[in-house]
């Protein structure tokens, strides 16, 4: 009997390749959506136009 | 698996089921604690007695039948073995496959593993226990050398238990795995250990009570166990992927300035607003910066603005100081802040856009004061780079160190020092 290669667990390699797959494909998305994954500017979104709310008066053009 | 015969203790005349049949060599007594040794005229000869009080702690019943390792295997015998020297004793159960022969499920500490006989070895050159051998790109470090005697044993063996009273053992271990060499009587027998999970035992043997797990198995595998090189070398390649996708990815939408307006504090209305021309932003998603600049001298301001889409309505609030300060002391000229900065806006839809400006000045600005802003549409957000990057880096280290920290525990029990990954 030859002396055994050395059975890894597979699933900690899935996972690690999986995990690493899953950041190339969120990065992708984030690049490709134009979305800053941490964003310390100050910056608000407003879905839609509210006159009394916000920091600011409301100017439509 | 069935027994064929029963045998009987040449000495008390105890019955028991014989499971290796004509290749048993040699045979202990569960009543009696008798070991008799089959001589070369096939009678029994007695060589040894056990004190029977010595088994305090054999876990699995001899007979017990079942699959193990994907093995089907039957339990044939049972022996406590002890490091010369040492109060170090471990549990080892002879195990019997029609198609292997026999092999050996061993217990230490609560850590269970299967050892079966190799019969092509490492190559081992100089030292007659080397500190590493290479096998199948793996590398093995002796673990540890001892000598061991039997203390106690009970069923049947294929083999003298007692040869030569005292067998000089060497280990070397990679993660999760062990080649063993034996030396007795100018044999050399050559043995690999691999892990059995407790799982696999308890579906083993239903009825048995095994013994708790007192730290890190010299073979126990770890879950997350990545080699390594490998982890390292996946981590960089993965940057680098995301590097050249960072440079390479087709955006729906072109990076491009798409407004650009020099505001003075004369272009506010009554209510200090400034409201800016239309401009359009590309079809899709894309990252927006918005670009602020002020010949500002010992002066701030301060800039709040709306980036509003003309059909929809859907704003997106942003705010940005802006103060340069600079002189001179006793050190030197000094400064302090700077004329220009930019805020990014993530995720700005297509569309028909305006900005609407909200700038406080210094009271005592005059009225030709004025700031600059040039949006950019598609803009390249390299800060994901840098974070993915950083987040990355960080996962691989407690990985690396999480595996490192696991292997020192296994090396905790080893005679020699932790070679390291």
């Amino acid at each position: 009997m030859m002396i055994t290669k050395v059975k890894r667990s597979t699933s900690a390699y899935s996972i690690y390749l999986g995990f690493l797959c899953g950041v190339v494909f969120f990065f992708v998305y984030l690049t490709y959506n134009g979305i800053k994954m941490i964003n310390t500017d100050d910056v608000e979104h407003v879905d839609k136009q509210t006159r009394t709310q916000g920091r600011t008066r409301f100017y439509h053009k | 698996m069935e027994a064929f015969t029963n045998r009987s203790c040449p000495k008390c005349a105890n019955s028991t089921p014989s499971f290796l049949k004509e290749s048993t060599l040699a045979y202990a007594c569960a009543k009696c604690g008798s070991y008799a040794l089959l001589d070369t005229e096939d009678k029994w000869k007695n060589r040894h007695t056990f004190d029977l009080f010595q088994n305090d702690s054999q876990a699995i019943p001899i007979g017990t039948t079942g699959t193990l390792n994907g093995l089907n295997v039957v339990v044939v015998g049972f022996a406590i073995k002890r490091q010369v020297g040492t109060k170090y004793d471990w549990r080892e159960y002879t195990l019997f496959n029609e198609f292997i022969g026999i092999l050996w499920l061993v217990e230490f500490n609560g850590h269970w593993s299967m050892v079966t006989r190799i019969h092509q070895f490492p190559r081992i050159s100089g030292a007659m226990c080397p500190t590493e051998l290479d096998n199948q790109e793996e590398v093995y470090h002796l673990f540890n050398d001892y000598s061991y005697v039997v203390k106690y044993a009970v069923g049947e063996f294929s083999y003298d238990i007692f040869l030569d009273k005292q067998k000089d053992v060497a280990e070397w271990v990679t993660p999760g795995h062990m080649i063993i060499r034996e030396l007795a009587n100018d044999e050399v027998v050559w043995l690999e250990s691999s892990q059995v999970s407790l799982s696999d035992l308890r579906k083993f043997s239903k009825e048995s009570t095994f013994p708790e797990r007192i730290g890190i198995g010299a073979v126990q595998k770890q879950i997350i166990y990545i080699k390594p090189k490998l982890l390292i070398s996946a981590t960089i390649i993965c940057v680098l992927l995301l590097s050249l996708i960072q440079i390479l990815l087709p955006l729906p939408v072109k990076e491009k300035l798409v407004y650009e307006r020099t505001v003075s504090k004369s272009d506010l209305d009554t209510a200090g607003v400034f409201i800016g021309d239309m401009f359009a932003v590309g079809e899709g998603r894309s990252a927006v910066q918005v670009e602020l600049y002020s010949p500002l001298d010992n002066n701030w301001l301060d800039i709040d603005f709306e980036l509003v889409n003309n059909e929809t309505g859907e704003r997106f609030d942003g705010a940005k100081s802006i103060e340069f300060y600079h002189g001179y002391d006793s050190e030197g000229s000094w400064s302090e802040g700077q004329q220009k900065d930019y805020l990014i806006i993530s995720a700005v839809p297509g569309g028909n856009y305006h900005l609407n400006f909200y700038p406080q000045f210094n009271p005592q600005a005059t009225l030709d004061s004025s700031f600059r802003v040039r949006v950019f549409q598609g803009v390249s957000l390299i800060s994901n780079l840098v974070w993915f990057t950083v987040c990355l880096a960080v996962i691989t280290i407690l990985l690396y160190y999480g595996i490192d920290y696991f292997e020192k525990q296994r090396w905790e029990g080893s005679s020699y020092n932790y070679p390291g990954l």
